[in-house]
């Protein structure tokens, strides 16, 4: 099992150690404390258990042909607040065991900082997540924290990013001031894993910057409601989240690369306008370091009819338009799916004590004849348990299109989730 | 205007003349007056709070009788503008899938309120449409309508008779929505005539017929002047699916900031 993938030897040491420490810790403490944390530490976390089915064979040979792929996951959150709830400290390690995969078996530090809150500014210091933007397919001006591309391909899942936040509230707006001094390296499905494509990218990571991982990274956020419209304005300087792969090599073991983190200065700007029952979202970037500056935008809507046909159930209609002015050619810059895609979807929330709802949709580029649609849907089973279900359907005919090693990937997911 | 619509207009006319002529219009006047007088009356008495904290415990029922469970923390700023609302920051405890939710409300009197969530897995905040006021909060048979603040303005009101129940005087009000998208026709409302305080309400909906009985028991007086009740129970007649609402620990004047009921600070809420 690797532990706490995209750090370095030493501090991947230094995590064992302590994720060691603290799984025995907390288990120790709830089986004698039944919930009652002594000392105010609130204590909450959740188990669950996936399944994933491929019904198709593998694109590779060298890929896992099973079709049952099982795995499960734990996650605790340590909360302690004191000094009023001025000050809080924070921790939640996760934890995934994979039967098949191993880069997706992994320890990781999710959150572990301490936040100390003022009348009209807050400290953030230590690991975090932030999110930034409005629109619902594709993330395109959140950038602090590196993504998993292990755990799922719709990058959703993070990694956790060590920094110094400073957040200042202002009556014109709020800023967020970031200094990032450690850059984690973006896990990717291993070798013989399904949903990846030909090439398996290595573990000696290059940059452009001869500091690495440890080029100071820093961003900064201003945002503020204005009446009907939300605007955030953004600005990051640092490592590409994004790689872009190099020196192609072909072995005995398959073809791999060598991901290559490039320094960059992205420019971003979200905007949400909400009037009536109508959510019009914008996201634009622009990024200078690559080959040559390159911009993308995410701009629709989410339309919903609430209470439909007499019942409490609510159903919401989302599009958007997808642009990326990077290709597929890798020389230039890391390569994008969504060149010029459309967005569709639906969304069902039956606003009922199960909390049950559905979301479908279907990214297309016409183009390149690149299809991927989705469906999920969570349902509450009781005060503690919750069901989910997962799939997602890729279709590609053009053989350049980033989809096309994934063809044959398409998955089905349930999950059951324990909460305590 | 043309023939038509004017002979339409006569006949209109001329039925509601014959229709509520028995209904002197001098006494409907003084019924508004005398409606909106005591709404005037019970806000005035409840004035000043500035801020407050409470848990609430929900107990959802369904007809067959099983039942669900939410806790929440809930605190409001008082907001004496007129054309405002107050603020509401709710966070959710329970159940756990949605522990750490956070909704932020600022409420307006006629105009759609502002409301954001954050979503604590994802750490995101979404601003959200407020057109939904009819729909459900949370699953139970109280409407986002129902909990948040009770404006003056947001309603006509009109008294409907005095009663005696239990040896207690009450006044009797109906009062209309003013603002959008309510899911009802008309409230009417129990107040007992010396503290000023609702004990029941009953709300039609759309096609006026009755759908909830909201009833409000143990009422306790804080800081000398403000009551809450211990307990809120909202019937749905049309369902048969009741919520009970329990509030513990209530606290005023804790000094809370404006601050702390913006966007910006939702994503520190907990």
């Amino acid at each position: 099992m690797r532990l706490a993938s995209g750090y370095t030897q030493p501090v991947r040491i230094f995590y064992q150690i302590l994720f060691s420490f603290i799984f025995f810790f907390l288990l120790l403490t709830r089986g004698s404390a039944a919930g009652n944390f002594p000392g105010d530490w609130g204590i909450t976390g959740e188990i669950g258990v996936q399944v994933r089915s491929f019904p198709r064979d593998p694109n590779f040979e060298v890929q896992e042909h099973a079709t049952i792929s099982p795995s499960i996951t734990m996650e605790v959150e340590l909360l302690k607040e004191w000094n009023n709830g001025r000050d809080r400290f924070t921790f939640i390690p996760f934890g995934r065991w994979d039967a098949h995969d191993d880069q997706r078996s992994r320890l990781e530090i999710k959150e572990l900082h301490w936040t100390h809150q003022e009348e009209d500014w807050s400290l953030l210091l230590g690991i975090s997540k932030v999110f930034w933007g409005v629109t619902e397919s594709r993330h395109l001006v959140d950038i602090i924290n590196q993504t998993d591309s292990s755990a799922d391909i719709d990058g959703e899942d993070k990694l956790g990013q060590p920094m110094i936040n400073l957040t200042l509230e202002r009556e014109w707006g709020s800023i967020d001031l970031f200094l990032l001094p450690y850059f984690r390296e973006r896990i990717f499905p291993k070798q013989d894993a399904r949903l990846k494509g030909l090439f398996s990218v290595r573990g000696d990571a290059a940059y452009s910057s001869s500091l690495k991982e440890w080029h100071p990274d820093w961003a900064m956020r201003y945002s503020h409601t204005f009446g009907e419209f939300d605007l955030g304005v953004s600005f990051f300087r640092g490592t590409s989240r994004e790689p872009r792969p190099k020196e192609r090599e072909a072995n005995s073991k398959g073809k791999t690369v060598r991901a290559y983190y490039e320094t960059i200065s992205q420019f971003g700007i979200d905007l949400q306008w909400t009037r009536d029952s109508w959510l019009w979202k914008l996201e634009h970037s622009v990024t200078y370091g690559y080959r040559k500056t390159f911009w993308g935008l995410v701009a629709g809507f989410e339309h919903t009819f609430f209470q439909i046909f007499d019942t409490n159930a609510d159903l919401g209609l989302l599009a958007e338009y997808l642009y990326d002015a990077r290709t597929h050619n890798v020389f230039e810059a890391p390569p994008s799916a969504d060149e010029h895609d459309i967005f569709g979807g639906v969304r069902i929330s039956l606003n009922n004590p199960a909390d049950s709802n559905l979301l479908a949709g279907i990214i297309m580029d016409a183009r390149d004849g690149e299809v991927s649609a989705l469906v999920e849907a969570s349902h509450r089973l009781n005060q503690n348990w919750v069901f989910e279900v997962e799939t997602r359907w890729l279709f590609a005919t053009d053989t350049l299109s980033a989809f096309h090693d994934l063809r044959r990937d398409s998955f089905i997911s349930a999950r059951l989730v324990w909460y305590f | 205007m043309n023939q038509k619509y004017r002979c339409a207009l006569v006949i209109v006319n001329t039925l509601a003349i014959v229709l509520f002529a028995n209904t002197p219009a001098a006494q409907s006047t003084d019924d508004l007056e005398k409606g909106l007088a005591i709404a005037i009356e019970a806000e005035k008495r409840d004035l000043g709070w500035l801020d407050s904290e409470v848990t609430l415990y929900m107990v959802l029922r369904n007809k067959q009788g099983k039942e669900s469970t939410r806790s929440i923390r809930q605190s409001s700023l008082e907001i004496p503008e007129a054309g405002y609302g107050d603020r509401s920051l709710v966070v959710f405890d329970s159940p756990k899938d949605v522990e750490g939710t956070a909704l932020l409300s600022h409420t307006k009197t006629l105009k759609p309120d502002d409301q954001w969530l954050f979503l604590p897995a994802l750490k995101r905040v979404k601003r959200i449409s407020s057109k939904n006021k009819s729909g459900p909060f949370v699953g139970s048979e109280f409407a986002y309508e129902d909990l948040l603040s009770q404006e003056i303005e947001k309603y006509s009101y009109k008294w409907l008779r005095d009663e005696e129940l239990n040896g207690q005087r009450f006044f009797v009000v109906e009062s209309t929505p003013q603002y959008k998208n309510s899911g009802y026709s008309k409230l009417v409302m129990w107040l007992d005539q010396i503290e000023y305080r609702v004990h029941k309400t009953d709300y039609y909906d759309r096609k006026n017929s009755l759908l909830k009985t909201l009833t409000h028991l143990g009422y306790n007086k804080y800081l000398d002047q403000y009551w809450r009740a211990d307990q809120l129970r909202m019937v749905n007649h049309q369902t048969g699916k009741s919520t009970d609402l329990f509030f513990n620990d209530w606290a005023f004047q804790t000094g809370q900031q404006n601050a702390k009921f913006t966007p910006a600070r939702l994503k520190r809420a907990r």
